[in-house]
């Protein structure tokens, strides 16, 4: 069964960690921190002529909240969502909720979690969502939890929503215990609670009871996607992650979800943060920009960390979104080019940017993961650090949201909401 | 051959080959040698990347030996507005700017914007038009629309032509027709790079075969390298559409290549190459990959009804397409609100329309096209053939009844 292992920590911060017998492909092994293409949208033989090596250490998430229709297809075919998403070498995560698309709060009842799919709601409750790990079979999975929950949250919906997902977490390990399927699945603990100390060790307390039933932890719960955790209070974020982590057990896969900048994703590994998902990708493609960061420590050139390319200054430019990336985008394409594609709402311009984007990001990934291994994790810091401050305020992320913008509140507080 | 064909390539910007003929039909299977890029077989069909991309489609997906397109086509209209003469001047064409260093065609913007256009009005030096933009009056010439397609540096371009509604009758056809014959001889003379740029002149005469016999013969006094039928496919009855193409092509060299303008639908395609022509142009099939739409030889498969929720086979078992080896009718119904819907599905598309072609092109080099025809029209219509289809074929000596 699928395993995970800490084979090294960094005393500058940060582990290196290796998943390995994975059941489906028993020859990989995936290094973290690594990094989820969150729900893909190039095909894979875009993916290929992009030079993504699909049979090396590509991973993929697929959030329930996009793939729920898959169900019934799946139930039929037998096979698992990655073969039918024509990625079946690719390590496959699922998890309830799109981290790069904004989850407005909802009305919340006992014994389910809302998603929402072309504006209608869905009420998932632990046994559909099992159910569907069970058909989906991906690699590794979160448990069912409510993480309607942000930074300034009534104290009320806090201590709901921990009640509701330890109760949703016993569930769940009965329903795997029981299911022929599941049974030797690796099962990831949802922890959520808000900013909410107490709240939160209340889970973890439950998952702590019997360690061995779960194989690792999702710590949730901390803003309500898109954007949100994009503009995240980094001092707080850093506090409420640092006293949840130092109360789990130190071996197990650590993951989170959402579009954290570049120098938030460096203090949450430096952390102890295993597993990250493309949120960012999405967010940066959707304001039509390009990833421009430098990583490269051994020349800390500091540049503004995103170009917009729809910007008419671009219109005549034919250099490559960004020198020296070998990615297809700038390989054989011109910011120019794509100014044009975006000006004239093509698909191909977003396509594009995606390509740059999520190379851009596994490029810096793999950087994060030397850095670890040369212990230069602090140098790397400091270099992305001061391109996001000089940054600071003046980069903007689209509100894409998850259900009909008629039904669209922000900071929702009802009394249905509590 | 092969040395033949290059040694005429390398002294005309286009050179055009008939390598084989159908026995029956006037189908015929040719090679066109453009310059500096690689030779196009026909009959072809091109798909339409309007504003210089084929929508969510890499050029390098379209290069792949499946697919292997050799010739796109690009609107000078749009073009020309977005990202303007300007821009694709700096970037040195078309080719460039989108990356693709295989054949192109440009039309020349007068359709586009007699169709887009409420206000547009035809005068013996233009097209007369309001700028969608500001609303401020410009007129398109035949120099102009050269002068653009110059700027643009497709290997195909074509001249500015009067176009009338195909259903349109009295003298406004006629005044059409000897304006179109007016038009070339200003485009030709326009055109700064004929060493490198082919105009092809356009046949019109709507659905009179008096007109469109004077007008393909004024043409070809021409010196030119290629021609196109025009002015068809737009609402006509289909009686009358295979009579204008089939006297057309009956008029027009044989030495040279024919491009139907417009037409698309695998039915079409099948009887127009039985008359004799070698291009085919038409937005149709990436269009309705957009709405979920795929095309099979048996007709169309909405993807996005709920018949398709638990399909776990391809679009089509037999197609080579990438979608097609990869992905199942179910998976692309659970994503049809997904931005990877169209891209899927346009390339199974234009997959399909090149697949046509290259079974078209396989059968006449074989001289079996009668028997492709036959069975292709027994897979698309197994009860009743419609009549218009079984006449034209009949014209040309195929019997498919
Ligand atoms: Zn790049
Ligand atoms: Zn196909």
């Amino acid at each position: 069964m699928t395993k995970f292992v800490v084979e090294s920590v960094s005393k500058y911060g940060g582990r290196i960690g290796l998943i390995k017998n994975v059941e489906r492909l028993p020859d990989k092994t995936f290094k973290t921190p690594m990094l989820l293409y969150l729900h893909p949208q190039l095909s894979r033989e875009v993916l290929e002529l992009s030079g993504f090596e699909l049979s090396k250490d590509f991973a993929i998430s697929l959030p329930v909240s996009n793939v729920e229709q898959m169900e019934k297809p799946l139930e039929i075919s037998g096979k698992g969502i990655s073969d039918f998403w024509a990625l079946k070498e690719s390590l496959t995560f699922c998890s309830l909720k799109n981290g790069s698309i904004f989850s407005p709060s909802a009305s919340q009842d006992k014994d389910s979690v809302p998603i929402y799919r072309k504006s209608e709601r869905l009420n998932i409750t632990p046994q559909r969502y099992m159910k569907m790990m069970e058909v989906f079979k991906p690699d590794f999975y979160t448990t069912l939890a409510d993480g309607d929950s942000f930074k300034d949250c009534p104290k009320r919906r806090v201590a709901k929503a921990s009640e509701k997902s330890r109760r949703f977490y016993e569930e769940s390990v009965q329903l795997k215990k029981s299911s022929a399927v599941l049974k030797n699945s690796f099962m990831i603990g949802t922890i959520v609670g808000g900013f909410n100390e107490f709240e939160r060790r209340k889970i973890v307390e439950e998952m702590n009871k019997k360690s061995e039933d779960v194989d690792g932890y999702f710590i949730d719960g901390l803003h309500r996607n898109g954007h949100e955790a994009a503009e995240i209070d980094v001092t707080s974020l850093k506090e409420i992650v640092s006293s949840t982590i130092a109360q789990l057990p130190q071996e197990k896969l650590k993951v989170m979800s959402g579009a954290y900048l570049p120098n938030v994703t460096l203090e949450l590994i430096a952390q102890g943060i295993d597993l990250f998902d493309s949120s960012l990708v999405n967010l940066v493609t959707n304001a039509n920009r390009a990833m421009v960061f430098n990583f490269n420590i051994n020349k800390p050139a500091k540049l503004f960390p995103e170009i917009d390319l729809l910007d008419s200054k671009y219109k005549d430019d034919f250099k490559p979104f960004l020198e020296g990336c070998s990615c297809l985008a700038c390989r054989k394409h011109t910011r120019a080019y794509t100014n044009h594609l975006l000006t004239t709402h093509e698909l191909l311009g977003p396509m594009l940017l995606t390509i740059h984007n999520l190379h851009h990001y596994r490029e810096f990934f793999a950087t994060i993961r030397n850095a670890i291994a040369s212990d230069k994790l602090k140098e790397l810091t400091e270099l992305i650090s001061e391109q996001y401050q000089e940054a600071e305020g003046k980069l903007y992320y689209e509100r894409k949201i998850d259900n009909k913008p008629g039904k669209y509140k922000e900071n929702l507080i009802a009394k249905d909401f509590i | 051959m092969n040395k033949k064909i290059k040694l005429l390539a390398e002294k005309s910007p286009l050179t055009y080959k008939v390598l084989n003929k159908c026995s029956k039909s006037k189908a015929r299977k040719g090679v066109m040698m453009l310059r500096e890029t690689k030779p196009v077989e026909t009959p072809v069909f091109m798909p339409v990347g309007t504003q210089g991309t084929l929508k969510g489609v890499l050029v390098d997906q379209l290069k792949v030996d499946d697919m292997n397109c050799q010739i796109m086509l690009g609107n000078t209209y749009h073009l020309g507005l977005r990202p303007g003469t300007e821009i694709l001047q700096k970037a040195g064409g078309l080719h460039n700017f989108m990356g693709w260093d295989r054949a192109l065609l440009t039309d020349s913007g007068g359709f586009q914007m007699v169709s887009l256009l409420e206000l547009a009005e035809i005068t013996e030096e233009g097209v007369k038009f309001k700028s969608p933009f500001d609303g401020s009056e410009s007129m398109l010439t035949p120099e102009e629309s050269i002068n653009i397609q110059n700027t643009i540096g497709a290997d195909i371009i074509m001249q500015l032509d009067d176009v009338v509604k195909t259903t349109t009758t009295g003298p406004r056809v006629e005044e059409a027709m000897l304006r179109t014959i007016r038009w070339i001889d200003r485009c030709l003379e326009a055109n700064n790079r004929n060493d490198d740029q082919s105009i092809f002149p356009i046949v019109q005469g709507g659905l009179n075969p008096e007109l469109r016999k004077q007008c393909a013969e004024a043409l070809t006094e021409r010196n030119v390298r290629g021609y196109a039928v025009g002015g068809l496919s737009g609402g006509e009855s289909k009686n009358d559409f295979w009579k204008i193409v089939s006297l057309s092509t009956d008029k027009l060299p044989a030495d040279k290549p024919r491009y139907l303008m417009g037409v698309g639908f695998a039915a079409d395609l099948v009887v127009c190459v039985a008359l004799g022509i070698d291009m085919f142009d038409c937005v149709f099939p990436t269009r309705t990959a957009r709405f979920g739409c795929a095309l099979v030889r048996t007709g169309q498969l909405n993807l996005k009804h709920k018949t398709f929720e638990v399909d776990l086979s391809p679009i089509d078992d037999k197609c080579k397409c990438s979608t097609c080896k990869s992905y199942t009718r179910a998976f692309i119904h659970a994503i049809s609100n997904d931005l990877m819907m169209c891209s899927l599905i346009t390339i199974h598309n234009v997959s399909f329309q090149l697949q046509l072609m290259r079974d078209i092109r396989e059968a006449i080099e074989k001289d079996e096209f009668p028997e492709f025809v036959k069975t292709f029209f027994d897979d698309l219509y197994p009860d009743t053939k419609p009549e218009w289809i079984v006449d034209a074929l009949k014209s040309v000596n195929i019997e498919i009844q």
